[in-house]
């Protein structure tokens, strides 16, 4: 707070004070930059590690969404079904329907979105434990589901080579380039633009007052509607927005690798997007994404380990929650502004 | 008022509150007392919609608000504070009687995320207003203080500040003097009296007999769930009935 009081115009509502307390948009923008010209100059050259920085992101979008269930004190094990969904939608609708992937995009979040919304309602009551066991199955629902109705999912074999996304344009005038073959930069820039496009609206709502109506709910809902908040609706809004990005970045999963099986989204999936947000710290935003590049990253760089490459993973990471109970962010958090002693009154 | 009729509410074999009437006017400090178990809070959980009467209406300006749960409530104007300590745990002093301010939010969800001029509006308003509310609390100086960091009778005034905040024609005060000293006690009926005068009909569920004496103008007395008496203060410690629910001996703790 003490930077702040300095800067003019400040605004001490809420969301600006804690915003000042996060990084400034403006540094936000130029990481971004940075990372969208040297990463391809650096690694351009190397297929491999550009894949693994479009993973890095296209995973920590989809963790934003887990995030987001976390700050309504919920336990979030759904994501990798409704990340299913979305790549069942964009792949049923680009290979039978022929529509083009970037109308199918924003698309299978809204389905996801919508099907979160209607599966919800219900399931938030639950809370603690029972909400996490409760979307376990859900992700395992899905999974189940796409194998059963083979006549629109094609069961086990899955749907294989989607095209690759076409040319968008609008009014005539080409905005993005139709995807080549074999090209990695399209779909690195790609997930780079949705992470920080998730990253930024999650930023915003959590600055906001809706933000502030989040964390409330997680920690009292009763003292919350005694209010007047109504807390059914802010809890299922929150759940349908983490529904989107687990739709979207579906969506993109599907697209990037060209076809979509039962097995592309799984349990497993769910739990790892949830340790991103654990392992980057759930007090903060960024948190999936530090979580998501430490943790892929550390893999990587252990891959000359070869078979011990995930003992020493699981190790290190064992430290990790060991050390930083409250993520990695934790170490270098700084609640500027609000002591947290009570002064002598 | 407030109308509260034939209100009943059974747990099972339990008979928590038997057939309830009263009403309140605008402006009356009602109390509504009894021994431990009488189902007062259960009384103000039913008006509050935390709970669903087996039978019986609760009125509102005229309105029924039988069990529309919490937050409609909220929304007719009545709100409630709880009787243990609660509070958003890391949320500051100020965040929390903002978030109080939220029912009166006009900006859409959209709105409110992306800074629409509305919800900029609404921010400078709910500010100006919690800004009003810690000052006639004296919490002006633990603004920025986090809600877990508070001692208990500042944690207590703080659930009165977030009710304030939600700017309630009713306030439902669960045993607000509970566990404070003498000195912060008086202080806390000063500070009713003031809640009043601001245009807030207090209702207050109290144990501290001194205290409910010197602020209420009428008391309702529960017990097993019925009510066995109503009346002014003077009428209420003269009453058989509630020095024989209270002890059963003259000398009991309400005459003092």
């Amino acid at each position: 707070m003490q930077k702040t009081i300095s800067m003019p115009n400040v605004n001490l509502s809420q969301g600006e004070q804690r915003s000042s307390s996060l990084k400034p948009v403006g540094l936000g923008l130029l990481i971004a930059a940075a990372y969208f010209v040297a990463i391809p100059l650096v690694f351009g050259a190397n297929g491999y590690l550009l894949n693994v920085f479009t993973t890095m992101a296209a995973v920590s979008f989809i963790s934003f969404g887990v995030w987001l269930t976390f700050a309504i004190g919920r336990i979030n094990l759904a994501q990798a079904g409704f990340a299913l969904i979305g790549a069942y939608v964009t792949a049923i609708l680009v290979s039978r329907l022929g529509i083009s992937f970037w109308i199918c995009l924003p698309l299978s979040g809204a389905v996801a979105a919508l099907l979160g919304g209607l599966i919800g309602w219900p399931v938030l009551r639950l809370k603690g434990v029972y909400f996490a066991m409760i979307t376990l199955c859900i992700t395992e629902a899905c999974r189940l589901t796409a194998l059963s109705f083979p006549a629109l999912t094609n069961g086990a074999q899955g749907i294989v080579d989607l095209p690759l996304p076409g040319e968008l344009s609008l009014f005539g005038l080409t905005i993005i380039p139709a995807f080549e073959k074999g090209a990695r930069l399209p779909f690195f820039y790609l997930a780079g633009t949705m992470m920080l496009l998730g990253l930024w609206f999650m930023w915003l709502l959590d600055t906001s007052r809706v933000g502030a109506v989040f964390r409330s709910l997680r920690q009292n809902e009763d003292l919350a509607s005694s209010l007047g908040i109504n807390v059914a609706k802010y809890r299922v809004v929150a759940f349908m927005v983490s529904c989107f990005y687990a739709g979207a970045g579906g969506a993109f999963f599907a697209t990037l690798q060209q076809n979509v099986y039962p097995t592309t989204f799984q349990v497993l999936d769910s739990v790892y997007f949830m340790v991103y947000c654990f392992v980057g710290g759930l007090e903060f935003v960024v948190g999936p994404l530090v979580g998501a590049v430490v943790m892929m990253s550390s893999f990587e760089l252990l891959h000359d380990f070869h078979r011990y490459q995930t003992v020493i993973f699981s190790g290190l990471m064992i430290l990790c929650i060991l050390l930083m109970p409250n993520g990695i962010l934790s170490v270098i958090k700084r609640r500027s502004g609000k002591s947290e002693e009570a002064p002598n009154a | 008022m407030l109308e509260v009729r034939g209100l009943t509410k059974i747990f099972g074999g339990l008979t928590a509150v038997n057939d309830l009437n009263f009403t309140l006017g605008t402006g009356e400090i009602l109390s509504i007392i009894g021994p431990n178990g009488a189902g007062k809070s259960t009384c103000f959980k039913l008006i509050a919609s935390f709970l669903n009467p087996t039978s019986g209406t609760v009125r509102f300006n005229g309105k029924d608000i039988t069990g529309i749960g919490p937050h409609a409530v909220a929304r007719h104007g009545i709100v409630r504070t709880f009787q243990e300590n609660t509070s958003f745990q890391d949320m500051t002093v100020r965040e929390t009687v903002l978030l109080g301010y939220h029912k009166d939010c006009k900006a859409s969800l959209a709105g409110m995320i992306f800074r629409s001029p509305r919800a900029r509006k609404d921010e400078r308003a709910a500010g100006d207003y919690a800004d009003h509310v810690l000052d006639l609390l004296g919490m002006t100086h633990l603004a920025n203080t986090v809600s877990a960091a508070l001692p208990h009778g500042m944690l207590r005034n703080l659930g009165i500040a977030v009710a304030l905040a939600a700017k309630p024609k009713l306030i439902l005060l669960d045993e607000p003097f509970a566990g404070l000293n003498s000195d912060e006690t008086k202080r806390g009926v000063e500070l009713i009296r003031k809640i009043r005068d601001e245009g807030v009909t207090p209702i207050l569920v109290e144990h501290d007999m001194a205290a409910v004496m010197s602020v209420s103008e009428r008391i309702v007395v529960v017990s097993f769930g019925s009510k066995i008496a109503e009346g002014t203060p003077a009428e209420i410690q003269q009453n058989e009935k509630v020095i024989e629910a209270y002890l059963g001996a003259e000398d009991t703790e309400i005459g003092l």
